[in-house]
């Protein structure tokens, strides 16, 4: 009885794989191509590692732009895909958009764009937020795209970050540098800061870094006594614990330079960064042009300078810092 | 068309790391969780090889380094007396740091522009398809990996591992070094993941320090789908099964990738819920059955 009936199991086991196999092959094959474009309408893939504000605002940027731009919902449509944080994932995310018959892909900071870049699938790739795209092996040069792929990036203005530190924060000696080491596009940022400071010798610096976004807090405490000011990179992980930052850093009058809107909004004191939905809206005006007929090769990919200054009120009061006159005028204040 | 290839392969490159997963969870019988940092382990090594213009010393390099980190989390349970699930996190963690020395101080390397295994390969059949061209090596990478798998658990080595996996106490008594079975196996299964990591990098043309996240569970999910499929009786269907499992993993992910019907922000779950129904199908088929048998035995009863 139990013998037969195990014979049995493993039976129905088998009748279930083929059913689902087959399953599977319907759908993968049961479109044989994606439909024509039907009445212009244009199909844009968008693909998103992780989850965080910043890229967020990159995607809204981008697609505000669009539609700016005329590419209304009955002229554009997005397929938008986000691997939440799983490479594996990521992968496969980019082979569907190879296989669906998209007319653009727009790809946001660099692991997606690499990926995606190394299918080559026969729509152009335009990358939001590179900080290196030559580093990163998708153009080898900016002017000039080989690859089908051209884009924004996102390098952030150190030496404009630093100067301005220099005016509103004088009495700083020494400055911290803040970030994880597992995001290329913190990494490469601070990189070009210590470049710069060590050419320049305005500042002494100390470096902190943090592996995992539990670790935030401690490493922040470690600048205390140290240094008068933290710089952090475009990292999405500090980002993400900026309050904890801020707390520390408040709390012993240290000024927290960021490099993002979201992280001044969140309680850093300033920051000279692109506006994300800038970034992303740059990124959009490109596949107009390529829209439009210009050749992908005819688009050069470039640093975005579109800088804006802002400052957190609320932080300076609890830092002590008097905003003079001349920046509060030009610049943003929140809270 | 790429999609379905393209989870072909990926199926076949994890279906690396599912091997291994298979040696540690099934085989051995002890939980290891070195995965997420051997798969980039490997994965770092066989980049920064590639990068010098060695991809093929890249690819055995990945496959050592993964047996080395292997080796210290199986010191760490056996000499030291340390938890496997701690011994396992502690060399994960630490390797990070490791990736990130091999990787030269970058958390991201890109090899578009160096050649590579699948480069290479293409350039050999260049009238062949290039999604062909990367089935055919990634089928041939993995059936090398199972053959010699296979073939190492019939060896006379192979069955002591086995044995300790299955009676600890047993194996002690007739007087094999059961601490050096455990190492070897835990070797043996962070080489089977240091190659995924190593083909993986070559693959997708880049290596970044996150790419091992997560890869714990996709292996065991890997393993325990492919269990649904084949019996568990031998090593070899075993094994074959964790491939299988690999397979069907990544086209139930294209599959939900596919479907337009959810949000982007679901992904997660959406995979999560499908893996959790195919592996809810056993228990579901024997409910149904028992039912069957309590409805025919009340039949009889009553005739």
């Amino acid at each position: 009885m139990m013998g037969i009936m195990g014979r049995n199991v493993g039976i129905s086991v088998k009748k279930m794989g083929v059913l689902f196999l087959a399953a599977l092959a319907v759908v993968f094959c049961g479109r044989v191509e994606a439909a024509p474009l039907k009445g212009g309408v244009y199909r844009v893939g968008i693909v998103q590692l992780i989850d965080n504000g910043a890229f967020a605002d990159m995607r809204e940027g981008y697609i505000a732009r669009m539609r700016e731009l005329g590419y209304g919902e009955d002229k554009m449509t997005f397929d938008y895909k986000n691997a939440q944080g799983d490479m594996s994932n990521l992968n496969s995310i980019c082979q569907k958009m190879a296989d669906s018959d998209l007319d653009a892909i727009v790809t946001i900071a660099t692991p997606p764009t690499q990926a995606m870049v190394n299918l080559s699938p026969k729509a152009p790739v335009f990358f939001i937020a590179v900080s290196n795209p030559v580093a990163a092996g998708v153009i080898t040069k900016m002017e000039k795209p080989d690859k089908n792929a051209t884009g924004t990036s996102n390098a952030i203005p150190v030496d404009e970050m630093f100067r301005l530190a220099a005016k509103i924060t004088p009495n700083v000696k020494t400055f911290g540098i803040l970030y994880s080491n597992g995001e290329v596009n913190a990494v490469n940022t601070a990189k070009a800061a210590k470049a710069f400071l060590d050419q320049t010798k305005l500042y002494a610096y100390k470096e902190a870094i943090a592996t995992s976004s539990s670790e935030v807090q401690q490493v922040a405490q470690s600048l205390v006594g140290a240094v008068e000011a933290i710089f952090i990179p475009n990292d999405s992980m500090i980002q993400s614990a900026m309050p904890q930052v801020v707390g520390v850093a408040n709390e012993a009058k240290i000024a927290t330079y960021g490099s993002s809107a979201v992280m001044v909004n969140s309680g850093a004191f300033a920051t000279i960064s692109i506006d994300d939905h800038v970034i992303g809206a740059r990124t959009a005006d490109m596949v107009d042009r390529y829209l439009k007929g210009a050749s992908v090769e005819d688009i050069p990919s470039v640093v975005i300078s579109d800088f804006v200054t802002l400052f957190n009120k609320t932080t300076a009061d609890a830092v002590g810092v008097e905003i003079p006159e001349e920046f509060a005028k030009n610049s943003v204040l929140v809270k | 068309m790429t999609l379905f290839f393209g989870s072909l392969h990926l199926g076949l490159i994890y279906g690396l790391m599912a091997l291994g997963i298979y040696i540690t969870f099934r085989i051995l019988d002890t939980p290891d969780l070195t995965a997420d940092g051997s798969f980039t382990l490997g994965l770092a090594v066989s980049a920064s090889m590639t990068v010098l213009g060695m991809p093929v010393y890249g690819i055995l390099l990945g496959i050592f380094a993964g047996a080395a980190a292997g080796a210290v989390t199986g010191i760490l349970q056996t000499k030291l007396n340390i938890h496997p699930i701690l011994a396992g996190i502690l060399t994960m963690s630490g390797l990070y740091t490791v990736n990130l020395f091999i990787l030269g101080d970058r958390s991201n390397v890109s090899l578009l522009g160096s050649p590579h295994l699948f480069s290479m390969a293409l350039t050999f059949f260049p009238h062949l398809d290039r999604d062909i061209v990367r089935l055919v090596l990634t089928f041939l990478l993995c059936l090398v990996c199972f053959a010699v798998l296979v073939w190492f658990f019939h060896t006379h080595l192979g069955l002591c591992v086995r044995a300790t996996g299955d009676n600890d106490a047993m194996v002690r008594a007739s007087s094999i070094n059961v601490d050096a079975m455990r190492v070897v196996a835990v070797a043996l299964s962070n080489a089977c993941t240091g190659f995924s990591g190593a083909v993986a990098a070559q693959y997708q043309g880049f290596a970044d320090i996150g790419a091992g996240v997560g890869m714990m569970v996709v292996g065991l999910a890997s393993v325990i789908i492919g269990e649904m499929f084949f019996s568990r009786r031998s090593v070899t269907l075993g094994l074959l099964a964790a491939i299988w499992g690999s397979i069907l993993y990544r086209l139930i992910i294209a599959l939900a990738l596919k479907s337009d019907f959810f949000p982007a922000y679901a992904l997660r779950l959406v995979s999560a819920l499908i893996v959790m129904i195919a592996l809810s199908l056993p228990a579901v088929r024997n409910r149904l059955k028992l039912a069957g048998l309590k409805r025919e035995a009340l039949r009889n009863a009553r005739g």
